[in-house]
């Protein structure tokens, strides 16, 4: 079996895809796309330290998190119907009516 | 391992959460079947909000932990319960008049509140990180909506839009932090975390692995976002400027206090056992004040600047963030007290402006600006007497609760050797001071100009004010004001809530 740490690194590199999706995407929903991927790396790592550790709590809280990551989309995406009925986009650059 | 049974007293222990759960959804019920809109579910609401502040009260006296040690159930949880609760029934009263003439449903309001209440209870009683991720989300999931309440006005979408996607940015680095804290300790639980940080062997393999550190700088990443503290407070000011003025209130207030009282919980009382290793307690304690230091600064430089009543008002809770920072980085019991005691006043005082604010207001968002106050000192006596004293507290000057607050906080700071600190924290205050009375300035001695003149008539005919004045507002702010006075002329209110939590 690979060893903890390249489990590790996977889940630490699709982090940082993630969070580099979040500050340089400019599509709402792209955005969103980039945390999901970034919670979804953290449900890695969890996964591979409760295996490594021969511990549930981590397979627990995983579950936790997904349940969590989609009430999240159903408010998220509701948030972004709403904003592109009353202004035709969903470019984040475009939403600046308030100083940014 | 033992199987897991809920006992009686576990039930008991959550009573606070599950009464503000459970009227949460007889309100969502109640507005479903209802024909024509009432204002009943806001009774419901305060009905359920109190009735949660008695169940805390009635439960401050215990001690220990429920539902197999994930959730705290002490005096700490059960305050800040109570502090929640009055900050649910300050918001609601305030909310009355404003949501009917903004021609929002408040059945979605009340529930909404409600629900976010319950996650500000959960992220105070939990004693394992799954809790206080769940709390966290409840409460923010819950706050994103109410940013975008008005789903009609542009600036309501995008405030929820800005909060939605920081929010769950930082969710991401939080939850990063929890999984890495996981790694090092093997569990998640604060109880076992602070056991092996005390045995000396197993805290400095904790120590010393980047891991800890990376764990916790993660963290405080996320609480950062949530409470707004510099450099992750940049949502701040676009969300409390374009959501609904009371909802800000209720964010920069109860949210702020449910997220410190998680960060405390962490940082304070289940890392407290860091201090037995003078390297990492002072690498801990220098990494909380420079992050608290820059949130003052910052906080406060910026909002000489803001004329939007509501812009200023989020700048300045960055700098209050701050404040609370500081009490937080003493790493000891008597900083999360500290802290805890000015979350107490600040809850007044903070909710008792936005209160004004949202009075004044007029439709579609109108009559922000600082110049719009001109002249009200003459116009609304009250009104402006009411804003004076929230603005006098929020400076902290005596005798309004706002002052002990600082002091205790600054002591705290002082006493666990950040002096430093401390004193350049004195002179962030003393910059707050001038904006804080600029808006005293302008309500007494400009008169308005022509054209802004609007705000300040009230009942004329020739200007609608959205807020308007009602029973319900005006009792919320003189529950503020008072309780602002109570705690400044005999801060041993504070002093001795504080003591009943840690007793020896």
């Amino acid at each position: 079996m690979a060893p903890l740490s390249h489990y590790l690194a996977v889940s630490a590199i699709l982090f940082v895809i993630g969070t580099a999706g979040v500050l340089f995407r400019r599509n709402a929903i792209i955005v969103f796309m980039c945390v999901e991927l970034m919670l979804n790396a953290v449900n890695l790592t969890l996964i591979a330290f409760s295996q490594f550790l021969g511990d549930q709590t981590g397979q627990i809280l995983v579950f936790f998190v997904m349940t969590v990551a989609a009430a999240e989309a159903a408010v998220g995406l509701a948030i972004v119907i709403a904003l592109f009925r009353n202004r035709q986009t969903v470019d984040i650059a475009k939403v600046n009516i308030l100083k940014w | 391992m033992t199987g897991f049974t809920v006992s009686a007293r576990d039930i008991y222990g959550v009573m606070p959460l599950l009464i503000l759960a459970g009227t949460g959804l007889v309100v969502l019920l109640w507005d479903a079947f209802e024909k024509v809109p009432t204002r009943t579910p806001l009774f419901l609401t305060i009905l359920g909000a109190i009735a949660a502040g008695a169940a805390a009260i009635i439960n401050l006296g215990n001690t220990g932990r429920i539902f197999n040690g994930m959730i705290l159930n002490d005096a700490f949880a059960n305050y800040y319960a109570v502090l929640f609760s009055v900050g649910v029934v300050i918001a609601v009263l305030l909310a009355e008049r404003y949501l009917k003439e903004e021609e929002v449903l408040v059945g979605e309001f009340s529930g909404l509140t409600l629900f976010s209440a319950c996650g500000m209870v959960m992220l105070a009683s939990g004693n394992d990180l799954i809790i206080t991720f769940l709390g966290l989300e409840t409460m923010s999931i819950a706050f994103y909506v109410l940013a975008g309440l008005f789903r009609r006005r542009r600036e309501s979408n995008e405030a929820a839009l800005k909060y939605f996607l920081l929010g769950a940015f930082s969710t991401g680095f939080f939850l990063y932090g929890i999984a890495l804290m996981y790694g090092t300790f093997a569990s998640t639980n604060l109880d076992t975390i602070s056991k092996a940080l005390e045995n000396p062997t197993t805290a400095h393999a904790a120590l010393t692995s980047p891991m800890f550190w990376m764990a916790a700088g993660m963290l405080l990443v996320g609480f950062s976002f949530k409470v707004a503290a510099f450099p992750f407070h940049q949502w701040a000011p676009d969300v409390y400027e374009g959501a609904p003025t009371v909802v800000s209130g209720f964010f920069s207030t109860a949210g702020k206090a449910g997220a410190f009282a998680a960060l405390i919980l962490i940082f304070n009382i289940a890392l407290g056992p860091i201090a037995l290793d003078p390297g990492a307690f002072t690498k801990m304690q220098t990494l909380l004040a420079i992050l608290a230091l820059a949130s003052m600064f910052y906080g406060n430089i910026t909002a000489l600047s803001q004329m939007n009543i509501k812009r200023m008002l989020a700048y300045s809770s960055v700098a209050h963030a701050g404040y609370m920072l500081l009490g937080a980085a003493a790493l000891n019991k008597e900083g999360s007290t500290s802290v805890t005691i000015y979350l107490s006043v600040y809850t007044l005082m903070q909710m008792g402006a936005f209160g004004v604010v949202a009075l004044l207001e007029k439709e579609s968002g109108r009559g922000l600006e600082l110049n719009d106050y001109a002249g009200l000192g003459r116009r609304r006596p009250w009104l402006a007497f009411i804003m004076s004293i929230m603005m006098l507290s929020l400076t902290g000057i005596p005798p309004f609760g706002g002052f002990f607050a600082k002091y205790y906080v600054f002591a705290a700071a002082i006493r666990s050797g950040l002096t430093v600190y401390a004193v350049l924290g004195m002179i962030a205050t003393l910059i707050s001071v001038y904006f804080y009375l600029r808006v005293m300035v302008v309500m007494y001695f400009r008169e308005p100009e022509e054209g802004t003149a609007g705000i300040a008539v009230s009942g004329s005919g020739t200007v609608a004010v959205v807020g308007g004045d009602t029973i319900s507002a005006w009792t919320a702010l003189a529950l503020a004001a008072i309780g602002l006075l109570a705690t400044g002329l005999f801060p041993i209110i504070l002093t001795d809530v504080a003591k009943t939590f840690y007793a020896p």
